[in-house]
């Protein structure tokens, strides 16, 4: 992941013509908050697959699981964010105070995709199909949101950025890692799509998920 | 005070297949309303059919019955792994099921490890399991593999961690899915009277086996099932003697 983001960062800048010291910092941290999100969504689909067993033959809420895989993903997040700190020693950035606004902006995403999960995973349980659409979806994504590219390269509002949930979980995360404050529209972006998405995983939950295990 | 309740239930199990397996297919189909599908209905196979009857402490029950006479379904439902179609299950006190023995084992963990996954796994606290660490650790006998991860336990010494973890628990209700007894001469004997013991601490046992012997060995009464449905209930005596005839 490392030389993955030293490599693109170093021929991307020159690409669009930006420069290494903003454009790095800036690719790395997306970067490694992008392995975070797109790793959460691309085992969501097939989570209870690969728990058959314990849905099978003990009384285990599916929501454990669930946990289970998100802490993981969590974990090596954590581990993942090194390269973080290597960035800063390297480019002697110092965020400051303003970096501690990532933790709540992380738990909103998180809780984000723990909402997403729970519908995700039960309908990648019923559809087997699920799994490798949302793995395509996932490389759309990675594309269409700003992580390889600034947003202040695109005219400003464009539809490109903010028709995009991504752009602005993002936002909440990388932004204050590079020492700004996020938008205030994303919080209220997220806020919103967290509580679309939980009403959505509810009632998913509710009507389906005692239907698992004979699905699996 | 521990019972089972049983009423009424009935158990479809849809056979999900292949063809109903795609959600583009069913998109497809509902956008072209239908002229494209390949999906069709789920089969559905009525694994319980109007199962009715109530256990109390004490009760030791024995399911007999041809195999796919739904036996473990209805085990499993009594688990709370299935919900029924209709009717109802109520169950009062802690349920133990053995249905997988195995279950929830890491390879890449220690025995020591697995024990702590294995015991959480079925409802104990943690405190609980370090103070049985060392009875389960003794029984296995396995001494300083308990520090090794699991992935170099032959086959046999796998089986032995899970039944000594299992085997420890105090449960309300016991569901056993055959009775699952493995190891060399000498570990044998040690394990059927642990099991033994198991089997008797628990309030209410059921227990599904072909074996006739085990049966009459654990329970005091038995039921049997016929493609799901619930065809006698009554003493070990009675129970094997209709089976025979009906079998036969």
């Amino acid at each position: 992941m490392a030389i993955f983001c030293v490599a693109l960062g170093i021929v991307y800048s020159k690409i669009l013509q930006v420069g290494v010291a903003d454009y790095l910092p800036f690719l790395a941290v997306g970067f490694v908050i992008w392995g975070f999100l797109s790793g959460m969504l691309s085992e969501f689909p097939n989570l209870y697959i690969e728990n058959a067993a314990y849905l099978k033959d003990t009384h285990i809420n599916p929501i454990t699981i669930l946990f289970r895989a998100t802490a993981r993903n969590v974990f090596i997040f954590a581990h993942n964010a090194l390269i973080i700190i290597g960035i800063y020693i390297y480019f002697d950035i110092q965020p400051g105070i303003v970096a501690f606004v990532a933790i709540p902006g992380l738990v909103l995403v998180l809780l984000n995709f723990v909402a997403i999960g729970v519908s995700l995973s039960i309908l990648g349980a019923r559809f087997r199909d699920v799994a490798p659409v949302i793995q395509s979806l996932i490389q759309i994504v990675f594309f269409i949101s700003p992580i390889m590219w600034m947003p202040h390269l695109l005219a400003p509002d464009s539809w490109v950025i903010t028709a995009n949930p991504v752009g602005y979980y993002l936002d909440l995360i990388r932004s204050p890692l590079l020492g700004t404050a996020p938008n205030f529209i994303s919080w209220y972006v997220s806020i919103a799509t967290l509580a679309i998405f939980s009403a959505i995983a509810v009632w998913v939950y509710q009507t389906k998920s005692a239907r698992i295990p004979f699905w699996v | 005070m521990s019972f089972v309740k049983v009423e009424n239930v009935y158990l479809d199990y849809p056979l999900v297949g292949v063809s109903n397996h795609s959600l583009k297919n069913r998109i497809l189909g509902a956008a072209t309303g239908g002229l494209i599908s390949s999906g069709g209905s789920i089969p559905i196979v009525n694994a319980l059919r109007d199962i009715c009857f109530s256990l109390k402490e004490g009760d030791r029950l024995g399911l007999v019955g041809h195999n796919g006479a739904g036996k473990s379904t209805l085990l499993k439902t009594l688990a709370g792994v299935y919900e029924p179609t209709s009717g109802s299950v109520i169950t009062q006190g802690k349920i133990v099921s053995t249905l997988n023995l195995s279950l929830g084992m890491e390879s890449e963990a220690t025995g020591f490890e697995n024990i702590i996954i294995r015991g959480l796994m079925l409802g104990m606290k943690r405190s609980e399991i370090d103070k049985k660490m060392d009875e389960i650790a003794e029984f296995t006998e396995l001494g300083e593999y308990l520090n090794m991860p699991v992935r170099i336990y032959s086959s046999g010494m796998a089986t032995r961690l899970a039944f000594a973890t299992v085997t420890v628990m105090d449960s309300d209700i016991l569901l056993m899915d055959e009775v699952i007894v493995t190891g060399d001469v000498a570990f044998i004997d040690k394990a059927e009277r642990r099991l033994n013991e198991f089997v008797n601490r628990s309030k209410i046992v059921v227990l599904a086996s072909h074996s006739e012997s085990v049966i009459r060995q654990f329970c005091n009464t038995a039921l049997l099932l016929e493609r799901g449905e619930l065809i006698a209930c009554g003493s070990t005596d009675e129970i094997f003697d209709l089976y025979q005839k009906r079998s036969a």
